[in-house]
């Protein structure tokens, strides 16, 4: 038992920094201050991701095939803390990096392989995750976007919501119904955003402008060789993908880096010296350490090959807890940064944080997860 | 990074749940007392060498571990001070040892059953072996056997080096994290059972997503305690071991509460042993000054020392 870095991974974590440090241009602050899906971070992030890609450190942990070095998980975590710690100027292309890259590796056909990987790679890429509906968020099993077979093609129709990134992406990560209800008549379909028949209206929103839409699909006609995996088979392959991403996003590194920010602030003001202040500093910094760790723990069951557990849906509660702890903090006692005048990483942590318990699934399904199979309690009865 | 025990502290754990195995349940059906201090166990567990650690890095995670799982029981054994503590302040001390905080008039948890105290002020830190005599016992409602030391009793305490609070109250932290973990992890475990076999209104109060949902958020919690607290075991940083208590003792009240809540009246009787854990955690709430005060340890060791979070990762 041993939580401290090896060398190697110390190393590798200076070197991310020095890249960071080098490569972000003087008006990141203002950049990051929009969030992942922005239209300005996207943009940034299409310069940014092939200089991230040329010197290595895209996809580190991808096998060497695909255009990564094999590293170790721990590395392309320290990655994925850094980047997103310092406001992700990946933009949403750490989705590629993080899980449809790695779903598409374990699923996909040669061909499929060869047509997304080396893009992804190169970061010159952006995909959109098509999974909500207006009618199935948390319930994603009933969602209602039909995909039907007709020859060689299939023919999708229905409607995305809250799909980030769609606006700019260049492709999707679809799911839609190709047989009955439930579960198994659910088949991934990996297509381009460009094809005839999707319409994409961008939603405002608390997140910024821009990161949210909603996704239209009348009569857009897809080959049959764009299913992913066996069709009717996604929720294996999604529940794949989603533990991956559960814990993928290192939100309490930021939250930690966004709480020392506002301490540092509050401390030059000399607003930093009331026991009820400090408390809920404190309490904050407790949160953030206690997600820290609990992410840890997902990560080194993955470092050591061992399948996903529910406890990745502890870590993921943790995370939440986590970000709304420092926003919190934030609201009590420094109100003047949620303003365009004030300390932009306040704001910027506050969009993240308010969607840290509804992105990637909502936290109550976390805590659905943690009561059926972490506590094995019985299920509510369904009506 | 590596969460697993090593081969050594894997060993020593196997050889531990064998010696626990006839602790872990008591008879529901009896009258149980408000605390129960095993005795023979911790003879089994001295005369069987668990008591021998070294203070070397492995040795005090392998101690952490070793109280965590002991603080699962129903039953209760001074753990804390003999493993974490004494073999690196005070090596040939004679156990069990009992940690007198502040006030040297403090009813303190172990004191009936002490060998030796440590007396922990401020900066300073003492020892004090005791003699028959020196100790009266005082009822309380918690679930450890408490006492006081007689008047004049703590004038007859050693100073030890200066260095020595410092580190007695980091390795004490974990030790009281980890006892709160352990008390809290197994009064979770019954609560989870009894509201799985409980029916009302034709279904188990378990199936209740009100219910699922708190203890669910629970047992996040309670988690995040013990890897918080064998992480700060592991680095044997103060800062580390600051954050571990300070999100230890808050965690408490609530957690506490709720599985009292969803125990019904069954947990308010002496013949259901929960008591037998959150009055072991509603004690530890208040050590070392309580959670407010580690809070405030954490925040003066993390942001007076610096503000950047980078350096923690070098």
């Amino acid at each position: 038992m041993d939580f401290s870095w090896s060398a190697e991974q110390q190393a590798f974590r200076r070197r991310v920094v020095e890249f960071l440090h080098a490569h972000l241009p003087p008006e990141w602050p203002r950049l990051y201050r929009h969030g992942p899906g922005s239209p300005e971070l996207t943009a940034f992030s299409m310069e940014f991701c092939p200089k991230l890609a040329r010197a290595g450190l895209l996809v580190p942990h991808w096998p060497r095939e695909y255009g990564g070095e094999a590293a170790e998980t721990w590395l392309h975590f320290i990655l994925g803390e850094e980047l997103w710690a310092i406001g992700e100027p990946r933009g949403g292309q750490y989705m590629n990096v993080n899980w449809i890259g790695p779903t598409i590796m374990k699923f996909g056909t040669a061909a499929q392989r060869r047509q997304y990987l080396p893009e992804m790679s190169a970061g010159k890429v952006l995909w959109c995750q098509g999974f909500s509906e207006p009618s199935s968020g948390s319930d994603l099993a009933s969602l209602r976007t039909r995909a039907e077979r007709r020859g060689d093609d299939y023919v999708i129709n229905g409607q995305k919501i809250w799909t980030s990134y769609a606006s700019l992406a260049q492709h999707c990560f679809l799911l839609a119904r190709t047989g009955g209800e439930g579960k198994k008549g659910i088949s991934i379909f990996l297509i381009s955003m460009q094809t005839p028949g999707i319409t994409v209206r961008s939603i405002p929103s608390l997140l910024g402008d821009g990161d949210i839409h909603e996704v239209f699909f009348d009569d857009v006609i897809v080959p049959a060789s764009s299913v992913l995996g066996e069709a009717g088979h996604a929720w294996q392959i999604i529940t794949y993908a989603l533990a991956n991403e559960r814990v993928g996003i290192a939100r309490y590194e930021f939250s930690r880096r966004a709480l020392d920010q506002m301490v540092a602030t509050l401390q030059r003001r000399g607003e930093f010296n009331t026991s009820a202040v400090r408390d809920a500093a404190g309490r904050a910094l407790a949160a953030c350490e206690a997600a820290r760790i609990l992410v840890y723990k997902i990560v080194d069951q993955r470092a050591q090959g061992l399948p996903p557990t529910s406890e990745s849906s502890l870590a993921r509660w943790a995370v939440v807890v986590a970000d709304n702890a420092v926003t919190n903090f934030a609201l009590e006692y420094l109100p003047d940064g949620f303003s365009d005048e004030g300390d932009l990483s306040a704001l910027a942590h506050h969009e993240r944080a308010i969607a840290a318990g509804i992105a990637s699934g909502a936290a109550e399904i976390q805590l659905n997860i943690v009561a059926y199979h972490h506590l094995n309690l019985p299920r509510e009865a369904r009506p | 990074m590596n969460f697993q025990p090593s081969e050594v502290q894997a060993a020593i754990l196997d050889a531990l749940a064998r010696v626990l195995a006839p602790y872990r349940s008591i008879d529901h059906t009896a009258v149980v007392q408000r605390t129960i201090y095993a005795t023979e166990l911790e003879e089994t567990l001295r005369s069987a060498g668990f008591f021998d650690l070294d203070g070397d890095a492995e040795s005090h995670v392998t101690a952490a571990l070793i109280v965590a799982e002991i603080a699962r029981l129903p039953v209760c054994v001074e753990v804390n001070a003999s493993l974490l503590v004494r073999p690196l302040l005070c090596p040939d001390a004679e156990g069990p040892i009992a940690i007198i905080h502040s006030d040297e008039s403090r009813p303190t948890r172990f004191l009936p059953q002490a060998r030796t105290a440590l007396l922990l002020k401020g900066d300073e830190a003492r020892i004090l072996s005791l003699r028959p005599g020196d100790v009266a016992e005082v009822s309380s409602l918690f679930a450890y056997p408490v006492g006081r030391l007689e008047p004049g009793v703590a004038a007859r305490a050693k100073p030890l080096p200066a260095s020595a609070a410092v580190e007695l109250r980091r390795a004490w932290r974990i030790g009281v994290a980890l006892e709160i973990y352990g008390a809290l992890q197994s009064a979770s475990a019954i609560t989870v059972e009894h509201v799985t076999q409980r029916r009302q209104v034709g279904k188990p109060l378990g199936s209740m997503q009100a219910i699922q949902h708190r203890l669910a958020m629970n047992a996040t919690t309670i988690e995040a305690i013990r890897w918080l607290a064998l992480k700060a075991a592991s680095s044997r940083s103060v800062q580390d071991a600051a954050i571990a208590s300070s999100y230890a003792q808050p965690a408490v009240a609530g957690i506490a509460y709720d599985v009292h809540q969803f125990s019904g009246a069954m947990g308010m009787t002496l013949e259901y042993p929960l008591h037998l854990y959150t009055y072991r955690a509603r004690m530890l709430q208040s050590e070392s000054g309580g959670g407010r005060a580690q809070i405030e340890d954490a925040v003066t060791a993390i942001w007076n020392r610096s503000t950047s979070n980078v350096l923690q990762h070098a």
